[in-house]
């Protein structure tokens, strides 16, 4: 929606032609701001009541001792962060998420790019297989965790994966319990990939569409006979903006990783998984959801946001984002 | 857009879509006003249940208060049914100062005594301590004052096919190794041995201790990590670790869906599960505790089950214990109907589930048997945040192979910091 300053502006410059930068500056378009302000307060008042109040009443709390309570006033320094970074279940968790990030992000990025080369090469029923690849990416992390638990990778010979593995003479597996070797991140692995990959391919399907034809018709004059080269020369480089975006966005989502590890490796009125398979936020919800400690909790929640802000800022330093071409 | 629309406003729009999501957010919190629908009470309580699986519990929740406020017209009370994830909601709820006033929990944290999120509840018990079942009360005292009225006590034990275990030449076991032998032995095709939860861990953690005649915990000192559990901790990995155990079934150990359809031969599983076995296998399934492990060791039998509690920041407290005294105290009535008409639970209560008929024959009779015989559980102390060290320790060594000893001396250490963290109540 564009205010209406700017339009009654134009129509009034050929009125007066000298007056109008003036004439512009002091005439407030109020009913214009009155809509702005109507329209947008309940979202910038939503945000700051339900996302900043809470953010920083968060950030006091993980400076003082919460245990059953958010109230404030127990104040104990930075001892809630000292018991964090000394407690071994919690350093678990971190290598646990790096690890993660560092094993999901290059394969989602790798899938997503490499169906929209091929999606976009095709000739016919390019809008079925979009749709296709796509539609997991609607699919809610709770439903699929259960898909994968209860039929895909169930323990019992019927299960998917162990018909699979009959095939080969395999005994079933237990999938999701077997921790060494960890099977369990196949399943992990694999259901965030299903969720995740249609929406990547389609950000850079949108762009590859972008590129102009010329650019391939010209290079392929210069000489650059196979596909190969083309992708290496030409698409890779112009999809570089977007490139760095999805990379972002999955280290983001990556170190966010919650529902589908709960969902997967809880057990039911056992609580929250076990030591292998804890991500941090996991192992926050039940600092202060299992045990009632707000403190702990919160500063948990600001490391791991730190984590975050810390690994976004060195990919967009390395890659360059932000910057011109 | 045009900014000046005449007739419907954006402003009134705005304002009434506001009130309507306000509206609805507000309504989704509480399910629809119950009880009794009086309009001159004086008083009105809010009382919380979990979402119970029995058909029919709800209106039985709804007719207790209703009843309640029939004979007390000074009194409404509002029940609140709370689907999903129970626990963090009430104890989110009571952080503030619109929480309910009486609500159900599973045992009382010294937190939740320090935060005033429960209050004693003494005076209105009274002499029907001496009857209460010590164990289930034991989860809920803290320095002698107790913090709940127990409402139902659930058993827990192990359940086996009993034509699985003829077919094989095996008798029912008695000893921790007897039950690793016989996973092994009745692990044939599509049947596994045993099923003690889907992670191989859930239903034999909290056993192990006492199986030995040991402790997880003494006083506010954590004692887990002797020889004796250590052992018992390898002998039973051994379930886990050559393929006898059912893992990643698609019910949990809660549901005996996997001994029904065969795909273990013994199981862990809860009194719960009594009427549908009934139905589904009668005659050919048994119940026998946890067998002991070593020379002190002691079969187990684990208590678990809701209780009442009084939220110590209410605004009516005296009429909320009242009110609990007269359902979970006085009604005997209702404590039977509660615990047997609808699921099947003991009435916490002895004289209660002595005259209570269902629980007099059959296998509900033995259930209650070993339950007085071998029943025990945690105190209170037994905090989640001291109790968490402990779950990985037991995950470690079983799924990992670690050294039990070493694993869980160093898990104790960190559960006797959480311990010396909890407040003194």
């Amino acid at each position: 929606m564009s205010l209406r300053t700017a339009s009654s502006g134009a129509e009034t410059a050929p009125r007066s032609p000298q007056g109008n930068v003036g004439a512009r500056r002091r005439r407030v378009d109020w009913p214009a701001w009155r809509a702005f302000i109507l329209l947008t307060a309940p979202i910038v008042v939503g945000l700051v009541i339900f996302k900043y109040v809470a953010m920083a009443w968060g950030f006091l709390l993980s400076f003082s001792e919460a245990r059953g309570t958010i109230s404030l006033g127990n104040w104990v320094g930075i001892d809630n962060y000292r018991q964090l970074f000394n407690d071994p279940r919690f350093q678990d968790a971190l290598w646990m998420i790096v690890l993660f990030t560092l094993v999901i992000v290059p394969i989602t990025f790798g899938i997503s790019l490499g169906l929209a080369v091929l999606v976009n090469r095709l000739r016919r029923g390019r809008a079925f297989f979009r749709t296709t690849f796509f539609i997991p990416a609607a699919v809610s992390y709770v439903v699929a965790s259960l898909v994968w638990k209860m039929s895909l990778f169930s323990g019992v010979p019927a299960s998917a994966a162990n018909s699979l593995a009959g095939l080969f003479g395999q005994e079933p597996t237990a999938w999701i319990a077997t921790v060494d070797p960890p099977l369990y991140w196949i399943v992990i692995i694999t259901v965030r990939l299903w969720l995740q990959v249609g929406l990547y391919m389609i950000l850079f399907l949108a762009a590859i569409q972008n590129i102009p034809a010329e650019l391939y018709e010209a290079a392929r004059v210069d000489g650059a006979r196979s596909e190969w080269k083309l992708f290496r020369h030409i698409t890779f480089p112009l999809l570089r903006n977007t490139s760095v975006a999805v990379t972002m966005l999955l280290i983001i989502a990556s170190f966010q990783a919650f529902d589908e590890f709960y969902n997967l490796l809880s057990t039911g009125l056992a609580g929250a998984p076990g030591p292998d398979g804890r991500p941090p936020l996991v192992y926050l919800y039940d600092v202060a959801m299992g045990q009632q400690d707000y403190g702990l909790g919160s500063a948990g929640a600001f490391v791991v946001t730190l984590l975050i802000v810390g690994f976004t800022l060195l990919q967009s330093r390395i890659t360059g984002f932000g910057k011109e071409d | 857009m045009s900014g000046s629309t005449p007739g419907f406003s954006r402003r009134s729009f705005l304002g009434t879509s506001l009130l309507f999501v306000g509206g609805v957010a507000l309504n989704a919190c509480t399910s629809d006003p119950t009880g009794s629908g009086s309009g001159d009470a004086k008083i009105t309580l809010n009382h919380w249940y979990h979402e119970y699986g029995e058909q029919g519990t709800r209106e039985a929740a709804m007719r207790y208060a209703a009843d309640y406020t029939k004979a007390n017209p000074d009194v409404a009370v509002k029940v609140t049914w709370v689907p999903g994830d129970y626990k963090t909601k009430w104890q989110s709820s009571v952080l503030t100062p619109d929480g309910p006033d009486i609500y159900e929990i599973n045992e009382v944290t010294p937190d939740m005594v320090q935060q005033q999120q429960v209050t004693p509840l003494d005076d209105i018990i009274g002499s029907a301590k001496s009857e209460l079942n010590e164990h289930a009360l034991s989860a809920l005292t803290h320095s002698g004052k107790t913090y709940g009225v127990p409402m139902i006590i659930d058993v827990m034990y192990l359940y086996y096919r009993k034509s699985l275990l003829t077919a094989a030449g095996i008798q029912p076991p008695t000893t921790l190794t007897d039950l690793v032998a016989a996973s092994k032995a009745l692990t044939k095709g599509k049947t596994k041995g045993i099923f003690v939860g889907n992670d191989g861990i859930a239903g034999m953690r909290g056993v192990i201790a006492f199986s030995t005649g040991q402790q997880y915990l003494d006083g506010r000192k954590a004692v887990y990590a002797t020889p004796e559990i250590a052992d018992a901790l390898t002998v039973a990995r051994q379930m886990f670790t050559n393929n006898s155990m059912l893992l990643n079934y698609t019910t949990e150990w809660y549901q005996p869906d996997a001994l029904i359809s065969g795909a273990t031969a013994i199981s862990w599983g809860g009194m719960w599960a009594l009427p549908a076995l009934q139905k589904q296998l009668a005659g050919d399934f048994g119940l026998l505790p946890w067998p002991k492990h070593g020379p002190n060791g002691k079969p187990v039998v684990i208590l678990g089950g809701w209780s009442q509690v009084v939220n110590g920041k209410s605004k009516n407290i005296e009429a909320a214990k009242k009110y609990v005294q007269y359902l979970w105290l006085q009604n005997a009535d209702v404590q039977k109907d509660w615990a047997l008409s609808y699921g099947f639970h003991v009435p916490p209560r002895a004289s209660t589930a002595a005259s209570a008929t269902p629980l007099q024959s059959g296998e509900a009779k033995e259930a209650v048997d070993i339950l007085n015989q071998y029943g025990i559980r945690n105190t209170a102390l037994w905090a989640p945040s001291v109790q968490k060290p402990y779950d990985d320790a037991v995950s470690d060594i079983i799924k990992k192979n670690a050294d039990a000893t070493a694993t869980l001396t160093k898990a104790q250490a960190q559960s006797q910091s959480a311990l010396d963290a909890l407040p003194q109540v």
